[in-house]
Protein backbone atom coordinates (compact mmCIF):
# COMPACT_ATOMS: atom_id res chain seq x y z
CA UNK A 1 0.00 0.00 0.00
CA UNK A 2 1.59 3.26 -1.16
CA UNK A 3 2.50 5.66 1.99
CA UNK A 4 4.65 9.20 2.50
CA UNK A 5 6.25 9.37 5.63
CA UNK A 6 8.30 12.41 6.16
CA UNK A 7 10.41 13.08 9.53
CA UNK A 8 12.47 15.96 11.01
CA UNK A 9 13.43 16.57 7.15
CA UNK A 10 16.35 18.92 5.84
CA UNK A 11 16.75 20.03 2.69
CA UNK A 12 19.82 22.35 2.08
CA UNK A 13 21.06 23.56 -1.36
CA UNK A 14 24.56 25.15 -1.86
CA UNK A 15 24.35 28.74 -3.31
CA UNK A 16 27.67 28.14 -6.06
CA UNK A 17 28.46 31.84 -6.48
CA UNK A 18 29.50 32.16 -3.31
CA UNK A 19 31.45 28.28 -3.15
CA UNK A 20 32.97 29.95 -6.51
CA UNK A 21 34.24 32.91 -4.76
CA UNK A 22 35.82 31.58 -1.75
CA UNK A 23 37.31 28.64 -3.45
CA UNK A 24 39.22 32.06 -5.37
CA UNK A 25 40.13 33.24 -2.07
CA UNK A 26 40.65 30.67 -0.76
CA UNK A 27 43.69 30.26 -3.58
CA UNK A 28 44.53 34.01 -3.07
CA UNK A 29 45.06 33.26 0.93
CA UNK A 30 42.62 36.19 1.65
CA UNK A 31 40.44 33.49 4.05
CA UNK A 32 36.75 32.97 4.02
CA UNK A 33 35.23 36.20 1.79
CA UNK A 34 32.56 34.01 0.48
CA UNK A 35 30.90 33.46 3.55
CA UNK A 36 28.01 30.79 4.15
CA UNK A 37 27.30 28.95 0.56
CA UNK A 38 24.47 26.65 1.95
CA UNK A 39 21.16 27.87 2.00
CA UNK A 40 18.18 26.24 3.87
CA UNK A 41 15.35 25.02 1.23
CA UNK A 42 13.21 22.87 3.74
CA UNK A 43 13.50 23.01 7.44
CA UNK A 44 12.31 20.15 9.97
CA UNK A 45 9.16 19.21 7.62
CA UNK A 46 6.78 16.82 9.62
CA UNK A 47 4.17 14.82 7.68
CA UNK A 48 2.35 11.72 6.29
CA UNK A 49 0.41 10.63 3.67
CA UNK A 50 -1.67 7.75 3.58
CA UNK A 51 -4.00 6.35 0.13
CA UNK A 52 -6.91 8.30 0.23
CA UNK A 53 -5.16 11.24 0.77
CA UNK A 54 -5.29 14.59 -1.64
CA UNK A 55 -2.91 17.11 0.19
CA UNK A 56 -2.63 20.99 -0.98
CA UNK A 57 0.56 23.06 -0.33
CA UNK A 58 -0.16 26.31 0.42
CA UNK A 59 2.21 29.31 0.59
CA UNK A 60 3.59 32.22 -0.97
CA UNK A 61 6.17 32.07 -3.98
CA UNK A 62 9.74 30.35 -2.52
CA UNK A 63 8.31 29.06 0.64
CA UNK A 64 9.33 25.66 -0.44
CA UNK A 65 6.41 23.61 -2.09
CA UNK A 66 8.06 22.96 -4.68
CA UNK A 67 11.20 22.06 -3.08
CA UNK A 68 8.85 19.69 -0.88
CA UNK A 69 7.60 18.33 -4.14
CA UNK A 70 11.37 17.48 -5.28
CA UNK A 71 12.45 16.28 -2.15
CA UNK A 72 9.66 13.46 -2.30
CA UNK A 73 10.14 12.70 -6.09
CA UNK A 74 14.13 12.54 -4.74
CA UNK A 75 15.38 15.14 -7.05
CA UNK A 76 16.68 16.91 -3.38
CA UNK A 77 18.59 14.74 -1.16
CA UNK A 78 17.64 14.98 2.54
CA UNK A 79 20.76 16.75 4.41
CA UNK A 80 18.73 15.74 7.81
CA UNK A 81 15.89 12.96 9.15
CA UNK A 82 14.03 11.01 6.98
CA UNK A 83 11.99 10.36 3.58
CA UNK A 84 9.81 7.28 3.66
CA UNK A 85 7.98 6.45 0.12
CA UNK A 86 5.81 3.57 -0.74
CA UNK A 87 4.88 3.29 -3.85
CA UNK A 88 5.20 4.42 -8.11
CA UNK A 89 5.87 8.34 -7.85
CA UNK A 90 4.46 10.46 -10.95
CA UNK A 91 6.09 14.01 -10.43
CA UNK A 92 4.09 16.50 -12.34
CA UNK A 93 6.51 19.29 -11.37
CA UNK A 94 7.03 20.39 -15.36
CA UNK A 95 5.82 19.22 -18.41
CA UNK A 96 7.61 18.78 -21.68
CA UNK A 97 11.03 17.85 -19.54
CA UNK A 98 13.53 16.97 -22.12
CA UNK A 99 11.59 17.97 -25.35
CA UNK A 100 13.85 18.78 -27.47
CA UNK A 101 13.30 21.62 -30.37
CA UNK A 102 15.30 19.89 -33.34
CA UNK A 103 13.16 16.37 -33.33
CA UNK A 104 9.97 16.01 -34.07
CA UNK A 105 6.68 15.63 -31.67
CA UNK A 106 6.79 11.69 -32.16
CA UNK A 107 10.71 11.47 -31.18
CA UNK A 108 9.94 14.49 -28.73
CA UNK A 109 7.05 11.59 -26.77
CA UNK A 110 9.45 9.24 -26.69
CA UNK A 111 12.34 12.05 -25.09
CA UNK A 112 9.68 12.81 -22.58
CA UNK A 113 9.44 9.39 -21.36
CA UNK A 114 13.09 8.72 -21.26
CA UNK A 115 12.80 12.18 -18.69
CA UNK A 116 10.16 10.85 -16.49
CA UNK A 117 11.85 7.23 -16.30
CA UNK A 118 8.96 5.70 -18.44
CA UNK A 119 10.76 4.26 -21.24
CA UNK A 120 9.74 0.42 -20.37
CA UNK A 121 5.79 1.88 -21.01
CA UNK A 122 6.49 2.57 -24.74
CA UNK A 123 4.53 0.94 -26.86
CA UNK A 124 3.36 2.06 -30.51
CA UNK A 125 -0.33 2.11 -28.86
CA UNK A 126 0.67 4.28 -25.75
CA UNK A 127 2.15 6.50 -28.58
CA UNK A 128 -1.18 6.31 -30.29
CA UNK A 129 -2.64 7.18 -27.07
CA UNK A 130 -1.20 10.23 -26.57
CA UNK A 131 -1.07 12.03 -29.62
CA UNK A 132 -4.78 10.75 -30.02
CA UNK A 133 -4.99 13.16 -26.71
CA UNK A 134 -3.04 16.26 -27.99
CA UNK A 135 -4.97 16.01 -31.28
CA UNK A 136 -2.34 16.93 -32.93
CA UNK A 137 -2.59 14.66 -36.19
CA UNK A 138 -0.28 14.83 -39.08
CA UNK A 139 1.74 17.72 -37.18
CA UNK A 140 3.20 14.70 -34.73
CA UNK A 141 5.86 14.49 -37.38
CA UNK A 142 6.97 17.74 -38.06
CA UNK A 143 9.80 19.05 -35.66
CA UNK A 144 8.98 20.15 -32.13
CA UNK A 145 10.06 23.99 -32.89
CA UNK A 146 7.66 25.00 -35.52
CA UNK A 147 5.23 24.02 -32.98
CA UNK A 148 2.70 27.10 -31.66
CA UNK A 149 3.12 27.11 -27.69
CA UNK A 150 -0.27 25.83 -27.21
CA UNK A 151 0.61 22.61 -29.53
CA UNK A 152 3.74 22.37 -27.36
CA UNK A 153 1.94 22.30 -24.20
CA UNK A 154 -0.41 20.30 -25.54
CA UNK A 155 1.94 17.52 -26.68
CA UNK A 156 3.36 17.76 -23.44
CA UNK A 157 0.47 17.55 -21.31
CA UNK A 158 -0.58 14.59 -22.92
CA UNK A 159 2.65 12.79 -22.76
CA UNK A 160 2.79 13.14 -18.88
CA UNK A 161 -0.32 12.18 -17.81
CA UNK A 162 -1.11 8.64 -19.44
CA UNK A 163 0.41 7.00 -16.16
CA UNK A 164 -0.97 4.75 -13.51
CA UNK A 165 1.42 6.16 -10.32
CA UNK A 166 0.43 5.31 -6.64
CA UNK A 167 1.25 8.51 -5.95
CA UNK A 168 1.17 12.26 -8.16
CA UNK A 169 2.91 15.41 -7.19
CA UNK A 170 1.40 18.27 -9.36
CA UNK A 171 3.49 21.79 -9.25
CA UNK A 172 0.62 24.06 -11.10
CA UNK A 173 0.09 21.79 -13.52
CA UNK A 174 -3.53 21.14 -14.29
CA UNK A 175 -4.60 22.10 -17.69
CA UNK A 176 -3.80 23.47 -20.94
CA UNK A 177 -4.37 24.84 -24.13
CA UNK A 178 -7.16 26.49 -25.89
CA UNK A 179 -10.46 26.43 -24.38
CA UNK A 180 -11.25 23.36 -25.83
CA UNK A 181 -8.31 21.50 -24.96
CA UNK A 182 -8.32 23.31 -21.37
CA UNK A 183 -11.72 21.52 -20.55
CA UNK A 184 -10.59 18.40 -21.86
CA UNK A 185 -7.63 18.32 -20.03
CA UNK A 186 -9.22 19.25 -16.48
CA UNK A 187 -11.69 16.92 -16.88
CA UNK A 188 -8.65 14.60 -17.38
CA UNK A 189 -7.00 15.98 -14.70
CA UNK A 190 -9.97 15.52 -12.44
CA UNK A 191 -10.06 12.41 -13.20
CA UNK A 192 -6.86 11.10 -12.64
CA UNK A 193 -6.73 12.50 -9.46
CA UNK A 194 -10.13 10.32 -7.95
CA UNK A 195 -8.32 7.38 -9.35
CA UNK A 196 -4.94 8.10 -7.85
CA UNK A 197 -3.75 6.74 -4.49
CA UNK A 198 -1.91 9.95 -3.03
CA UNK A 199 -2.12 13.15 -4.75
CA UNK A 200 -0.05 15.94 -3.39
CA UNK A 201 -0.94 19.35 -5.15
CA UNK A 202 0.54 22.77 -4.76
CA UNK A 203 -1.74 25.22 -6.42
CA UNK A 204 -2.73 29.10 -5.95
CA UNK A 205 -6.45 28.69 -7.08
CA UNK A 206 -8.66 29.07 -4.36
CA UNK A 207 -11.52 27.04 -5.70
CA UNK A 208 -8.98 24.09 -6.93
CA UNK A 209 -7.79 23.87 -3.36
CA UNK A 210 -11.01 23.99 -1.97
CA UNK A 211 -12.53 21.32 -3.87
CA UNK A 212 -9.84 18.71 -4.63
CA UNK A 213 -7.84 18.52 -0.85
CA UNK A 214 -8.74 16.74 1.81
CA UNK A 215 -5.43 18.31 3.69
CA UNK A 216 -3.95 21.10 3.49
CA UNK A 217 -0.33 22.67 4.82
CA UNK A 218 0.35 26.19 5.15
CA UNK A 219 3.88 26.99 4.09
CA UNK A 220 6.27 29.84 5.01
CA UNK A 221 10.18 30.11 4.68
CA UNK A 222 10.76 26.53 4.30
CA UNK A 223 8.66 25.22 6.93
CA UNK A 224 5.26 23.73 7.77
CA UNK A 225 3.88 26.00 9.57
CA UNK A 226 0.15 25.05 9.94
CA UNK A 227 -1.89 22.21 8.90
CA UNK A 228 -5.75 21.53 8.98
CA UNK A 229 -9.45 21.45 6.48
CA UNK A 230 -8.32 23.02 2.96
CA UNK A 231 -11.09 25.46 4.23
CA UNK A 232 -9.54 26.94 7.79
CA UNK A 233 -5.42 27.05 6.06
CA UNK A 234 -6.96 29.09 2.91
CA UNK A 235 -8.40 31.54 5.40
CA UNK A 236 -5.34 31.85 7.52
CA UNK A 237 -3.38 32.27 3.66
CA UNK A 238 -5.62 34.53 2.28
CA UNK A 239 -5.14 36.73 5.34
CA UNK A 240 -1.59 36.72 5.43
CA UNK A 241 -1.92 38.43 2.17
CA UNK A 242 -3.88 40.63 2.66
CA UNK A 243 -2.24 42.32 5.51
CA UNK A 244 1.39 42.20 2.84
CA UNK B 1 28.63 -0.49 -6.67
CA UNK B 2 26.27 -3.80 -7.15
CA UNK B 3 23.25 -1.90 -7.10
CA UNK B 4 24.20 0.53 -8.92
CA UNK B 5 25.49 -2.33 -11.68
CA UNK B 6 22.29 -3.88 -11.55
CA UNK B 7 20.17 -0.64 -12.09
CA UNK B 8 22.91 0.18 -15.19
CA UNK B 9 21.88 -3.32 -16.14
CA UNK B 10 18.05 -2.75 -15.88
CA UNK B 11 16.60 -2.83 -19.43
CA UNK B 12 15.08 0.34 -18.71
CA UNK B 13 18.77 1.89 -18.46
CA UNK B 14 19.88 0.61 -22.28
CA UNK B 15 16.74 1.66 -23.61
CA UNK B 16 17.04 5.35 -22.35
CA UNK B 17 20.56 5.48 -23.48
CA UNK B 18 20.08 3.60 -26.72
CA UNK B 19 16.60 6.07 -27.89
CA UNK B 20 19.05 8.85 -26.18
CA UNK B 21 22.28 8.11 -29.24
CA UNK B 22 19.81 7.56 -31.66
CA UNK B 23 17.79 10.97 -31.59
CA UNK B 24 21.34 12.48 -31.13
CA UNK B 25 22.57 11.00 -34.00
CA UNK B 26 19.78 11.55 -36.44
CA UNK B 27 20.33 15.30 -35.01
CA UNK B 28 24.24 15.59 -35.78
CA UNK B 29 24.26 15.57 -39.75
CA UNK B 30 20.50 16.69 -40.37
CA UNK B 31 20.88 19.40 -42.51
CA UNK B 32 24.56 19.23 -43.56
CA UNK B 33 24.78 18.60 -46.96
CA UNK B 34 27.21 15.35 -46.82
CA UNK B 35 25.62 13.77 -43.79
CA UNK B 36 27.17 10.74 -42.80
CA UNK B 37 30.19 11.06 -45.13
CA UNK B 38 31.81 13.26 -42.68
CA UNK B 39 32.43 10.57 -40.47
CA UNK B 40 34.61 9.27 -42.75
CA UNK B 41 36.50 12.04 -44.75
CA UNK B 42 37.73 13.42 -41.96
CA UNK B 43 39.70 10.63 -40.41
CA UNK B 44 40.90 9.89 -44.26
CA UNK B 45 41.80 13.36 -44.23
CA UNK B 46 43.96 13.97 -40.72
CA UNK B 47 45.25 9.83 -41.46
CA UNK B 48 46.42 11.45 -45.08
CA UNK B 49 47.72 14.48 -43.52
CA UNK B 50 50.11 12.99 -40.55
CA UNK B 51 51.41 10.20 -42.84
CA UNK B 52 52.59 12.56 -44.99
CA UNK B 53 54.03 14.75 -42.92
CA UNK B 54 55.30 12.24 -39.62
CA UNK B 55 56.24 9.60 -42.53
CA UNK B 56 58.54 12.32 -44.66
CA UNK B 57 59.81 13.46 -41.22
CA UNK B 58 60.56 10.51 -39.56
CA UNK B 59 61.50 8.89 -42.78
CA UNK B 60 59.39 5.78 -42.30
CA UNK B 61 57.57 3.90 -45.15
CA UNK B 62 54.23 5.44 -45.58
CA UNK B 63 52.44 2.24 -45.30
CA UNK B 64 53.23 1.31 -42.30
CA UNK B 65 53.07 4.68 -41.29
CA UNK B 66 49.75 4.60 -42.55
CA UNK B 67 48.62 1.67 -41.02
CA UNK B 68 50.22 2.92 -37.49
CA UNK B 69 48.26 5.90 -37.43
CA UNK B 70 44.67 4.67 -38.60
CA UNK B 71 45.39 2.46 -35.67
CA UNK B 72 45.88 4.33 -33.00
CA UNK B 73 43.96 8.08 -34.24
CA UNK B 74 40.74 6.30 -34.51
CA UNK B 75 40.53 5.03 -31.05
CA UNK B 76 42.00 8.39 -29.92
CA UNK B 77 39.65 10.37 -31.60
CA UNK B 78 36.79 8.29 -30.07
CA UNK B 79 38.36 8.63 -26.49
CA UNK B 80 38.95 12.32 -26.91
CA UNK B 81 35.58 13.32 -28.38
CA UNK B 82 33.70 11.23 -25.57
CA UNK B 83 35.89 12.51 -22.95
CA UNK B 84 34.75 16.39 -24.41
CA UNK B 85 30.98 15.47 -25.12
CA UNK B 86 30.53 13.97 -21.73
CA UNK B 87 32.01 16.33 -19.90
CA UNK B 88 28.90 18.34 -20.85
CA UNK B 89 26.56 15.95 -20.48
CA UNK B 90 24.94 17.42 -16.95
CA UNK B 91 25.73 21.03 -17.58
CA UNK B 92 23.91 20.98 -20.57
CA UNK B 93 20.68 19.36 -19.40
CA UNK B 94 20.92 21.69 -16.19
CA UNK B 95 17.39 22.65 -16.18
CA UNK B 96 15.86 19.13 -17.11
CA UNK B 97 17.98 17.45 -14.55
CA UNK B 98 16.82 19.80 -11.84
CA UNK B 99 13.25 18.98 -12.79
CA UNK B 100 12.82 15.43 -13.05
CA UNK B 101 14.50 11.75 -11.56
CA UNK B 102 16.43 10.08 -13.82
CA UNK B 103 19.78 8.30 -14.15
CA UNK B 104 22.48 10.67 -14.37
CA UNK B 105 24.62 8.41 -15.52
CA UNK B 106 22.31 7.99 -18.93
CA UNK B 107 23.82 11.03 -20.84
CA UNK B 108 27.77 10.24 -20.44
CA UNK B 109 26.82 6.40 -21.29
CA UNK B 110 24.73 7.96 -24.37
CA UNK B 111 27.75 10.73 -25.45
CA UNK B 112 30.03 7.44 -25.22
CA UNK B 113 27.93 5.17 -27.22
CA UNK B 114 27.53 7.86 -29.78
CA UNK B 115 30.90 8.31 -30.44
CA UNK B 116 31.74 4.25 -30.10
CA UNK B 117 29.43 3.92 -33.06
CA UNK B 118 30.93 6.57 -35.18
CA UNK B 119 34.60 5.02 -34.14
CA UNK B 120 32.97 1.86 -35.58
CA UNK B 121 32.09 2.67 -38.74
CA UNK B 122 34.81 4.96 -39.52
CA UNK B 123 37.59 2.34 -38.44
CA UNK B 124 35.73 -0.74 -40.19
CA UNK B 125 35.78 1.13 -43.12
CA UNK B 126 38.99 2.52 -43.34
CA UNK B 127 40.07 -0.48 -42.51
CA UNK B 128 38.74 -2.37 -45.37
CA UNK B 129 39.84 -0.03 -48.15
CA UNK B 130 43.43 -0.22 -46.13
CA UNK B 131 43.33 -4.12 -47.51
CA UNK B 132 42.79 -3.02 -50.66
CA UNK B 133 45.49 -0.73 -51.51
CA UNK B 134 48.17 -1.24 -48.92
CA UNK B 135 47.63 -3.81 -45.78
CA UNK B 136 47.85 -7.79 -45.43
CA UNK B 137 44.42 -10.04 -44.25
CA UNK B 138 45.28 -10.70 -41.09
CA UNK B 139 43.13 -13.61 -38.62
CA UNK B 140 44.44 -11.17 -35.85
CA UNK B 141 41.78 -8.49 -36.41
CA UNK B 142 38.95 -10.88 -35.51
CA UNK B 143 40.83 -10.06 -31.79
CA UNK B 144 39.78 -6.40 -32.54
CA UNK B 145 36.82 -6.56 -29.92
CA UNK B 146 39.12 -8.34 -27.28
CA UNK B 147 41.29 -5.40 -27.60
CA UNK B 148 38.63 -3.30 -27.36
CA UNK B 149 37.78 -3.80 -24.01
CA UNK B 150 40.24 -1.67 -21.94
CA UNK B 151 39.55 1.75 -24.07
CA UNK B 152 35.66 1.08 -23.62
CA UNK B 153 35.85 0.51 -19.64
CA UNK B 154 38.17 3.70 -19.41
CA UNK B 155 36.43 5.92 -21.90
CA UNK B 156 32.86 5.06 -19.80
CA UNK B 157 34.24 5.86 -16.51
CA UNK B 158 36.22 8.88 -17.15
CA UNK B 159 33.20 10.07 -19.09
CA UNK B 160 30.99 9.32 -16.08
CA UNK B 161 33.40 11.21 -13.72
CA UNK B 162 34.02 14.25 -15.82
CA UNK B 163 30.32 14.48 -16.27
CA UNK B 164 29.71 14.67 -12.51
CA UNK B 165 32.98 16.66 -12.03
CA UNK B 166 32.54 19.22 -14.29
CA UNK B 167 29.06 21.26 -12.71
CA UNK B 168 31.22 21.05 -9.72
CA UNK B 169 34.40 22.39 -11.15
CA UNK B 170 33.45 24.92 -14.27
CA UNK B 171 37.22 24.81 -15.24
CA UNK B 172 37.41 21.05 -15.91
CA UNK B 173 36.56 21.99 -19.66
CA UNK B 174 39.50 24.10 -20.28
CA UNK B 175 41.76 21.20 -18.18
CA UNK B 176 40.06 18.38 -20.68
CA UNK B 177 41.04 20.76 -23.79
CA UNK B 178 44.75 21.02 -22.60
CA UNK B 179 45.04 17.74 -21.34
CA UNK B 180 43.90 15.76 -24.28
CA UNK B 181 45.99 18.08 -26.68
CA UNK B 182 49.27 17.56 -24.48
CA UNK B 183 48.11 14.18 -24.69
CA UNK B 184 47.45 13.83 -28.56
CA UNK B 185 51.09 14.20 -29.37
CA UNK B 186 52.51 12.99 -25.87
CA UNK B 187 51.53 9.29 -26.82
CA UNK B 188 52.81 7.48 -29.44
CA UNK B 189 49.98 7.59 -32.03
CA UNK B 190 51.22 9.82 -34.91
CA UNK B 191 55.07 8.20 -34.49
CA UNK B 192 56.12 5.11 -32.73
CA UNK B 193 58.07 4.68 -29.81
CA UNK B 194 60.93 3.14 -31.87
CA UNK B 195 61.63 6.78 -33.60
CA UNK B 196 62.35 8.61 -30.44
CA UNK B 197 65.22 8.52 -28.18
CA UNK B 198 66.08 5.94 -25.96
CA UNK B 199 66.37 7.10 -22.53
CA UNK B 200 62.29 8.20 -23.34
CA UNK B 201 61.16 4.93 -23.56
CA UNK B 202 60.30 4.88 -20.49
CA UNK B 203 58.20 7.82 -20.19
CA UNK B 204 56.36 6.75 -23.29
CA UNK B 205 55.97 3.12 -21.56
CA UNK B 206 54.17 4.61 -18.66
CA UNK B 207 51.67 6.67 -20.59
CA UNK B 208 48.72 6.08 -19.22
CA UNK B 209 46.67 6.02 -22.49
CA UNK B 210 49.50 4.01 -24.49
CA UNK B 211 49.36 1.43 -22.18
CA UNK B 212 45.29 1.28 -22.67
CA UNK B 213 45.68 1.31 -26.30
CA UNK B 214 48.67 -0.97 -26.55
CA UNK B 215 46.17 -4.01 -27.34
CA UNK B 216 44.80 -2.82 -30.10
CA UNK B 217 48.04 -1.60 -31.92
CA UNK B 218 48.98 -5.46 -30.68
CA UNK B 219 46.22 -6.68 -33.14
CA UNK B 220 45.95 -4.39 -35.60
CA UNK B 221 49.25 -3.05 -36.67
CA UNK B 222 51.64 -5.98 -35.62
CA UNK B 223 49.04 -8.48 -36.42
CA UNK B 224 49.91 -10.92 -34.05
CA UNK B 225 48.12 -11.71 -30.35
CA UNK B 226 48.52 -9.28 -27.46
CA UNK B 227 50.89 -10.46 -25.51
CA UNK B 228 49.68 -11.27 -22.25
CA UNK B 229 51.68 -8.56 -20.46
CA UNK B 230 50.16 -5.89 -22.64
CA UNK B 231 46.57 -7.00 -22.11
CA UNK B 232 47.20 -7.32 -18.57
CA UNK B 233 48.15 -4.09 -17.76
CA UNK B 234 45.41 -2.30 -20.46
CA UNK B 235 43.05 -4.28 -18.57
CA UNK B 236 44.19 -3.96 -14.94
CA UNK B 237 44.39 -0.24 -16.02
CA UNK B 238 41.26 0.30 -16.97
CA UNK B 239 39.89 -1.17 -13.87
CA UNK B 240 41.85 0.80 -12.02
CA UNK B 241 40.54 4.15 -14.32
CA UNK B 242 36.88 2.55 -13.39
CA UNK B 243 37.32 2.28 -9.48
CA UNK B 244 38.26 6.08 -9.57
CA UNK B 245 35.80 6.89 -11.22
CA UNK B 246 33.24 5.21 -9.42
CA UNK B 247 34.81 6.68 -6.07
CA UNK B 248 34.47 10.48 -7.55
CA UNK B 249 31.23 9.59 -8.80
CA UNK B 250 29.41 7.94 -5.64
CA UNK B 251 31.00 11.29 -3.58
CA UNK B 252 29.20 13.50 -5.73
CA UNK B 253 26.07 12.42 -7.35
CA UNK B 254 24.38 13.13 -4.22
CA UNK B 255 24.42 17.60 -4.20
CA UNK B 256 25.36 17.51 -8.30
CA UNK B 257 21.80 19.14 -8.71
CA UNK B 258 22.41 22.34 -6.57
CA UNK B 259 25.50 22.65 -8.96
CA UNK B 260 23.72 22.49 -12.37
Amino acid sequence: MAHIKVKNLDVTGIDISKRALSLRSFLLGKGKQGGDDRIPILKKINFEAQPGDRIGLVGKNGCGKSSLLKAIAGIYPPEAGSLEVKGSIAPLIEMGLGFDPELTGRQNIKLGLIYSGRIHEYSLELEEKIIDFSELGDNIDLPFKNYSSGMCARLAFSTAVFQKPDVLLLDEVFAVGDSGFLEKSKQFMLNKLEHVPIAIMVNHSRDLVLELCNKCYLMERGEIVMSGSPADIMNVYEKSLEQR
Amino acid sequence: MITELKSIYHSKYFESVFTLTSFNMSKQYRYSFLGWVWTLLMPTVQIAVYTFIFGSLLKVPHKAQALYILTGLLPWTFLSNSLMSASNALLARGDALKRCMIPKTTFAASDVLRNLHVFLISFGTLYLVSLVFFVDFSFSIFLFPLALIPLLIATFSMAVMLSFLAPYFRDINEFINVGLMVGFYATPILYQIGDMPEKYHIIFNLNPIYIILRPIFDVVYSQGLPSIESYGNALGLSMLISFLSYIVYKRLRKNVVYYL
